[in-house]
């Protein structure tokens, strides 16, 4: 099933509920493969063109708020080659901070769908909660939304462009070592 | 008296041995506080990020939390970041515009230069306070060709001598051209549980970290072929300190290029026009020989930086077992538009909280703090005494205090000779002006 004949105003509610449980099982299955660093997964559910956007923030007067931009400071503003890249890193053999591995779960909520502006394409709204583990005692939280593009081809979707807005300023660990 | 000899005690320069509870206790730190970081010149802000009257950033010298504000006459100030009524802080924004600073308490209201404006309810302080009297603590405030620079104590010496001969090694990265730097993208900000001192050490000369601790960076980087020899296997790779601070690196003239432009030849031949153009201004030494070469630099206490992949970052003190770290890149002002999006992405993707470099460094850090807690382990003393007391200061081309090749723990030692120097005096009179 997919909504290539629908428009904003044929989509039934039956068929929004089906658009809405095919993108939860998506995410599912994109969190577990992000909790079990099976990365071929990962790469496999992202689009070739995939931006991949996560900004820093910061504390500033309402006043002062402005729009995100990539200009700014970025945790990641990645394509699909240097999400690769990174994962590289990981599976160089050399990692050492990596051995033990961290203990990721990732919990995907909040899940808000609707017709993108392009034929087959699905905007998404979700927050996410990721909790990591390592070693003895060391355990972070992070908090964010994200806004997604997803492509959508009738059986399955790509990723084409996630926006990750954390909700720290100053990020509380050591290190960000994981994908939202 | 008691207390400085045991703190004498702890770091041996001559055979390189290092007490590890410099790293640990809380006595130790408070000294550092007091005696350091409430008497030396501080790095606060780069001149770009408060451009205009009335902008200011908030950060910390030590823990004193300090409002760092472009006043109307384009004077930069420094000041307490804490009311004078009853002490709430002030100003809570990380950066911004403000006409005035006004307390939420009792809306007590500063200027942009610190000074006591006025209050709520103004009249029922008439002929009970002298507003003058009660303003925001100003601290001293020197630039450096763009980066601005505070310190608490009125006999510090001037910002100029206290860099002293490490502003020939500044220069590299702060006047290759006629307009000068700026900081683009806002502020990066991240917590480590570790010593504030571990940062501080590793980017004054720790060369040995990198092909080992940085492997998986650098297997990343060549994504599965040939890891390429990018560190500096040069005799003539050298540390050099001068009063405490510190650069350590290679004189090939193309380590770290080679790491950011990975054969981009848009990037390639941006950098050697760049070069040719900076020859003319320092001369071909500092224009062939340490621009682009792989060079890490801490100027002291905690301010450091990475030539080339352009990470600016202080580490700022939170107790003796935890930092904050906040980092920015650094560009030249005209730098085209398409370069610096290229360069922000190479520092953000090396040297950001998610870089495939820096991630592995909080880890050791950490950890290197953390194994201090068993009280035994505490007790045996640190091996810092790679090529201890090589250093020469009548090299024929660098100037300051210089050993080769960059792989030891000179300039390490330099630090905590520095570092031991402000702990152990009174005042600045017993602080040795060029170390």
């Amino acid at each position: 099933m997919d909504n290539k004949n629908n428009t904003k105003e044929t989509m039934t509610e039956t068929d929004s509920m089906l658009l809405w449980y095919r993108v939860n099982q998506f995410y599912n299955q994109e969190a577990r493969a992000l909790d079990e660093e099976d990365y071929a997964t990962w790469f496999s559910m992202l689009a070739e063109d995939i931006h991949y956007w996560m900004p820093s923030r910061e504390s500033v007067f309402r006043k002062d708020e402005s729009a995100d931009t990539v200009k700014n400071m970025n945790h990641y503003n990645e394509s699909l080659p240097s999400l690769q890249l990174r994962v590289a890193r990981l599976h160089s053999g050399a990692a050492w901070a990596e051995d033990p591995r961290t203990r990721y779960r990732h919990i995907i909520s909040n899940v808000e769908v609707s017709l993108g502006d392009k034929v087959g394409e699905v905007n998404v709204r979700s927050n996410t909660l990721v909790y990591r583990n390592r070693l003895e005692r060391e355990e972070y939280w992070l908090l964010a939304k994200r806004k997604d593009v997803l492509r959508d081809d009738g059986s399955t979707f790509k990723v084409a462009t996630r926006k990750i807005t954390p909700d720290f300023s100053t990020l509380l660990s050591k290190n960000l070592n994981v994908f939202l | 008296m008691q207390v400085l000899d045991e703190l004498k005690r702890m770091v041996n320069l001559k055979d390189g041995r290092i007490d590890r509870r410099i790293f640990w206790e809380d006595w130790v730190y408070q000294l550092e506080l007091e005696k350091l970081f409430a008497k030396s010149w501080l790095f606060v802000a780069h001149e770009s990020q408060i451009p205009k009257p009335g902008d200011f950033l908030t950060t910390y010298m030590g823990q004193d939390n300090v409002i760092v504000s472009r006043h109307k006459d384009h004077a930069i100030h420094v000041f307490t970041n804490s009311c004078t009524h009853r002490g709430n802080r002030i100003c809570f924004a990380d950066r911004g515009q403000a006409r005035q600073f006004t307390c939420n308490y009792h809306g007590w209201a500063f200027g942009t230069d610190g000074a006591l404006m006025g209050m709520h309810e103004e009249t029922h302080y008439e002929g009970h306070i002298n507003k003058p009297d009660w303003g925001l603590q100003n601290a001293r405030v020197e630039t450096y060709k763009g980066l601005v620079f505070a310190c608490f104590d009125n006999e510090a010496p001037r910002l100029e001598e206290f860099l002293g001969d490490f502003r020939w090694y500044l220069d590299v990265i702060l006047d290759q051209t006629e307009e000068g730097t700026e900081f683009i993208g806002g502020t990066m900000k991240n917590m480590f549980n570790a010593n504030w001192k571990f940062g501080a050490e590793n980017f004054i000369g720790d060369s040995l970290h990198v092909g080992w601790t940085h492997a998986s960076g650098a297997k990343a980087v060549s994504m599965g072929g040939e890891v390429p020899e990018y560190m500096p296997v040069d005799p003539e790779s050298f540390h050099a300190n001068a009063n405490g601070h510190g650069w350590e690196g290679g004189v090939d003239g193309v380590g770290t290029l080679a790491l950011i432009s990975s054969g981009n030849p848009t990037l390639v031949d941006y950098f050697e026009k760049e070069r040719s153009k900076m020859a003319k201004r320092l001369g071909d030494l500092r224009a062939r020989k340490l621009y682009g070469s792989v060079i890490s630099a801490t100027v002291f206490p905690n301010f450091s930086f990475l030539p080339g992949i352009n990470t600016m970052r202080t580490w700022l003190p939170k107790g003796p077992r935890q930092f904050e770290l906040r980092s920015w890149t650094m560009v030249n002002k005209d730098m085209p538009d398409h370069i610096r999006d290229i360069v922000q992405n190479a520092c953000m993707t090396t040297f950001s909280p998610s870089g495939i470099f820096e991630m592995d460094d909080g880890e050791n850090w950490e950890n290197a703090t953390l194994s201090n807690e068993g009280v035994v382990t505490r007790k045996q003393s640190l091996h810092y005494g790679l090529r201890a007391g090589t250093s020469r200061r009548d090299d024929p081309e660098f100037p300051g205090n210089i050993s080769k090749p960059m792989y030891s723990d000179v300039n390490q030692l330099a630090f905590y000779q520095r570092w031991m120097d402000f702990l152990t005096a009174e005042s600045w009179a017993d602080i040795p002006k060029i170390r």
